[in-house]
């Protein structure tokens, strides 16, 4: 009788994949212990004003 | 010939565009065996040739681009002409509108032959595009070009064309420049728009030219630098005369060179031609420095993070293997495994960095290394020897450029010397943020001196 495993078997790529970004991901964490808390991400969410953005117009409007 | 060789005999009346265009697109018939184009676009070359000489003659000069042929990476949205990616997924895909740059491009005067080959989607360093052909290195088709722009240098230094248009989001204007003895310039974040050219990494992804020489590089820059209010990455800053001359002499420059990082691990014989080079830059006048970088192999991993995320995302809806290759599949599937916390420490590290150069700038105007650490590998070769060393292709040739993509300082790639197996060298110079002008004058003035000593 043939008795089939259904014994989860890992993917190669997938783990290839794994090993790779853990690698690189060591190397950030490891250089990111000199951040303090008041350094931001670099991505800023910049607003420019609207139109209707609040102006010395807004008391002669009263 | 160089764009000013070109420009030249066009002003003399020794040679008219449709000449230049007609000799060029015969070059590229006979003697393209390198995989370079993946559309030419003759008729349209053509007749724009025709438009351009026409002008001419009745007196209209649009500038240094007028009537020269340029090529575009297949990466810039062309309207009408078929805008690959270097992909399956994009085979069929036709823009309505031109990138920006090429909108530029087309208003200096430039007549485009065509859209060039490129690692597929511009996501690695070796252009082995396995659906439009591998692209070969003209000085020993056994090697790779390098990428992504591979196409890009390759029709020039295959003679097709003086000057073309690349990315590099990751090294990819600098790397094939170096592998295949052009000049190639990623331009500050921001100094040129990204208006209509397929991302790879929005953050990291940087338009730049590829010349024969740095001033071809600076007079591309002349036209395509400046502010693209579409693109939000785009910078106001005023644009520079990229066209003024370089100095003499470079009295007053002072040239940081970091010993631990760009030339730890590198071949000999390239660092000997880099170190000459540097050496040139101080018979020219420059105090040479020996400086301290941050830690580049942190700032490495940090892109490398970015690059991930901000790739897999842009090609989120690629999630048929079949249809991609075996190099960029793992590269997507990777991305997939950044977290959000990993991105965003990855981009406190960035802002970590900025503050770092910062402050190295204050010490020095340029810093000086090898663009990559060997001459361009063997196709079959998946890894290279360096030094000691057997290291991946890919991390390989990336390995020096990708830390200035994720600060976003301008970077030069230029051609300082040929390595025993006739293979060319690559220099690469790194200035601060907007000092493009700058930086590409101090090339310019170098490669006239290199020139005058051979």
């Amino acid at each position: 009788m043939e008795v089939c495993s259904n014994e989860w078997m890992p993917d190669p790529a997938e783990q290839r994949n794994q090993v790779m970004v853990d690698e690189v991901r060591a190397i950030l964490y490891e250089a990111a212990q000199c951040l303090t808390p008041e350094i931001e991400p670099a991505f800023v969410y910049v607003l420019t004003p609207h139109p209707s953005a609040d102006t010395e117009d807004l008391s002669e409007e009263k | 010939m160089t764009i000013r060789e070109m420009g030249r005999l066009l002003r003399r009346g020794e040679t008219c565009s449709v000449e230049l265009i007609q000799a060029a697109l015969r070059r590229i018939q006979e003697q393209d065996t390198f995989n370079t184009f993946i559309t030419v676009t003759a008729d349209s070359a053509l007749r724009e040739a025709v438009e351009r000489d026409q002008e001419r003659a009745a007196g209209i000069d649009r500038g240094p681009l007028h009537g020269i042929p340029v090529a575009l990476k297949d990466l810039f949205y062309t309207r009408g002409v078929r805008t690959t990616a270097g992909s399956l997924l994009f085979q069929d895909f036709v823009p309505d509108r031109d990138a920006w740059v090429v909108d530029r491009l087309r208003l200096g005067g430039a007549v485009s032959l065509g859209k060039l080959n490129l690692h597929e989607l511009a996501y690695g360093a070796t252009s082995k595009n396995p659906h439009y052909g591998f692209l070969l290195n003209p000085h020993d088709p056994s090697r790779i070009a390098g990428g992504s722009s591979g196409g890009s240098a390759v029709a020039i230094a295959a003679g097709f064309v003086p000057a073309t248009l690349g990315t590099d989001t990751g090294g990819s204007i600098r790397i094939p420049a170096s592998y295949c003895g052009v000049a190639g310039f990623k331009p500050t974040y921001g100094r040129v728009s990204r208006g209509g050219v397929m991302p790879l990494s929005w953050s990291l992804d940087h338009v730049g030219p590829l010349g024969r020489t740095v001033e071809d590089c600076a007079l591309m820059m002349a036209d395509i630098a400046g502010h693209d209010p579409s693109d939000q990455a785009s910078s106001a800053t005023p644009v520079p005369d990229f066209c003024a001359p370089p100095p003499r002499r470079l009295h007053g420059l002072r040239v940081g060179v970091p010993g631990d990082f760009f030339f730890e691990s590198v071949d000999t014989e390239v660092a000997s031609a880099v170190h000459r080079a540097i050496g040139d830059l101080e018979r020219l006048g420059a105090e040479v420095v020996d400086v301290n970088l941050p830690d580049l192999r942190a700032a490495s991993a940090c892109q490398r993070v970015i690059q991930w995320a901000e790739a897999s995302a842009v090609h989120s809806a690629a999630t048929d293997p079949t249809r991609i290759g075996a190099e960029v599949w793992p590269l997507i599937q990777q991305g997939r495994l950044i977290s959000g916390s990993d991105y965003v420490m990855a981009s406190r590290m960035r802002r970590f960095f900025r503050l770092e150069f910062d402050k190295l700038w204050e010490q020095v105007d340029v810093v000086a290394g090898p663009t990559t650490p060997v001459v361009a590998p063997r196709i079959a070769e998946e890894d290279v020897q360096v030094g000691p060393d057997r290291e991946n292709v890919r991390l390989a040739s990336t390995r020096l450029v990708r830390p200035v993509n994720l600060i976003g300082e301008p970077a030069l790639s230029m051609p300082c010397g040929t390595h025993s197996n006739g293979l060319p060298i690559g220099l690469q110079l790194i200035a601060a943020p907007f000092a493009d002008a700058r930086l590409l004058r101090i090339g310019q003035r170098l490669e006239r001196f290199m020139g005058e000593l051979e």
